[in-house]
């Protein structure tokens, strides 16, 4: 294989590293908070279930990212390696400006961007791009439904529990679960848009034919990086953000947990890559406007209805540009 | 006064629906998070859920 290649997919894995680092957050940040585990604890407890969740997932998420955006006769090794640099350079300026922006979403404008700076818009492939962009104002929407009916539902089932202290611990018990299993859907949808980066490049130097799987090794590789970016990035963003989403009783963490959960094994299983960090921001949105409006963060909510607007656009402007020099350097 | 969720879950509800002819394949699942946004917007228009005021009275939910 050819040294670039090495190199792309090298970079495609710190990517996944990044992701699992500034993502660990979304899934303990509730545990945390309300002491189910130390910070330490809680950051080895997602790491764990970002690994094995190649267990449960297949791959149809790394399938949509490596074939459906993308013609795959566009798809370059130099135009791959654009991509993730307009990903990469886009996460970082907006992580820069505050905006939660999501890695998922930037992946995919930057290769859009980078095979359009190239060859045009005809290497892009609508309907994937459809689905995606859609997906992109539904996952959020759907986590918030989920999230609301569930805070509903714990709220006629338990209301006229009166041992609260009782409740609260059945439910700091439940959290264990419900961040287990978020933690799933974080490396279950997450580590495989790393995967379908890779698949590309091995298709594109052409160590695999086109209609190729994933290979065990880049399933492998791609959750070990989310899961140690995760571990050793995760806690110290946890520390700060734990104790900031003091707002959320256990009941509502286990209510946004599964929420959020549940919308990303359904995006999985579709193949659909959306966006672990506005998913759960849309579950947290519905349990908190179960008990008043005035509950939600709307300042937070806003940044990421801007976020949504900006990220692919942005991250292709940035990928385009990286498109044309790479091409230009031959 | 109505509740102004009201009115945040039906804009929801259009958000769901204005989407959805983005994507057929999915029409049914859009259509019921559409009709969970419309049911909650009718509840908090039209009624009180008295058991999550009660709950929220306890103060631990």
């Amino acid at each position: 294989m050819e040294i670039g290649a090495i190199f792309v997919i090298l970079l495609a894995l710190a990517f996944d590293f990044t992701n699992g680092f500034h993502d660990a957050a979304n899934s303990i940040a509730t545990v945390v908070s309300t002491r189910v585990l130390s910070p330490r604890y809680a950051v080895i407890w997602a790491a764990f279930f970002n690994f094995v969740a190649f267990l449960i997932f297949s791959t149809h998420v790394a399938n949509t990212i490596a074939k459906d955006v993308v013609m795959q006769d566009a798809l370059t090794v130099g135009v791959i390696f654009a991509g993730l640099v307009g990903a990469i350079a886009w996460n970082l300026l907006t992580f820069w400006l505050g905006l939660p922006t999501s890695s998922s979403h930037a992946l995919v404008g930057g290769i859009a961007g980078a095979a359009v700076a190239r060859d045009g818009f005809d290497v892009l492939i609508s309907e994937g791009l459809r689905t995606i962009g859609a997906f992109i104002v539904l996952s959020p929407l759907i986590g918030l439904a989920l999230g609301l009916t569930l805070t509903v539902i714990i709220q006629w089932v338990f209301h006229r529990n009166t041992d609260i202290d009782r409740l609260n611990k059945g439910f700091r018990r439940g959290q264990l679960v419900s961040a287990a299993a978020f933690s799933l859907g974080h490396g279950g949808n997450d580590a495989q848009k790393t995967m379908g980066i890779i698949l590309a490049v091995l298709i594109a130097v052409g160590s695999l034919p086109p209609e190729a799987e994933v290979p065990l090794w880049v399933v492998l590789s791609a959750h070990t990086a989310i899961a140690l970016g995760t571990l050793f990035g995760g806690w110290r963003i946890v520390k700060t953000m734990g104790f900031k989403l003091t707002k959320l009783q256990p009941a509502g963490g286990v209510a946004a947990e599964t929420a959020a959960a549940a919308t990303l094994f359904f995006a999985s299983a579709q193949g659909i890559p959306v966006s672990t960090t506005h998913t759960i921001t849309g579950a947290i949105v519905g349990v908190g406007a179960a008990r008043r409006l005035s509950a939600v963060r709307w300042r937070v909510a806003g940044r990421v209805v801007w976020a949504w607007v900006f990220t692919i656009p942005g991250a292709a402007l940035v990928a385009g540009v990286v498109s044309l020099i790479v091409g230009a350097l031959g | 006064m109505t509740d102004r969720r009201a009115y945040f879950f039906l804009g929801a509800a259009v958000a769901v629906l204005l989407v959805r002819p983005l994507v057929p394949q999915f029409r049914w699942v859009t259509l019921a998070v559409a009709f969970v946004y419309l049911v909650f917007a009718l509840a908090f228009a039209t009624a009180n859920l008295s058991a999550r005021r009660q709950a929220i009275r306890n103060g631990h939910l």
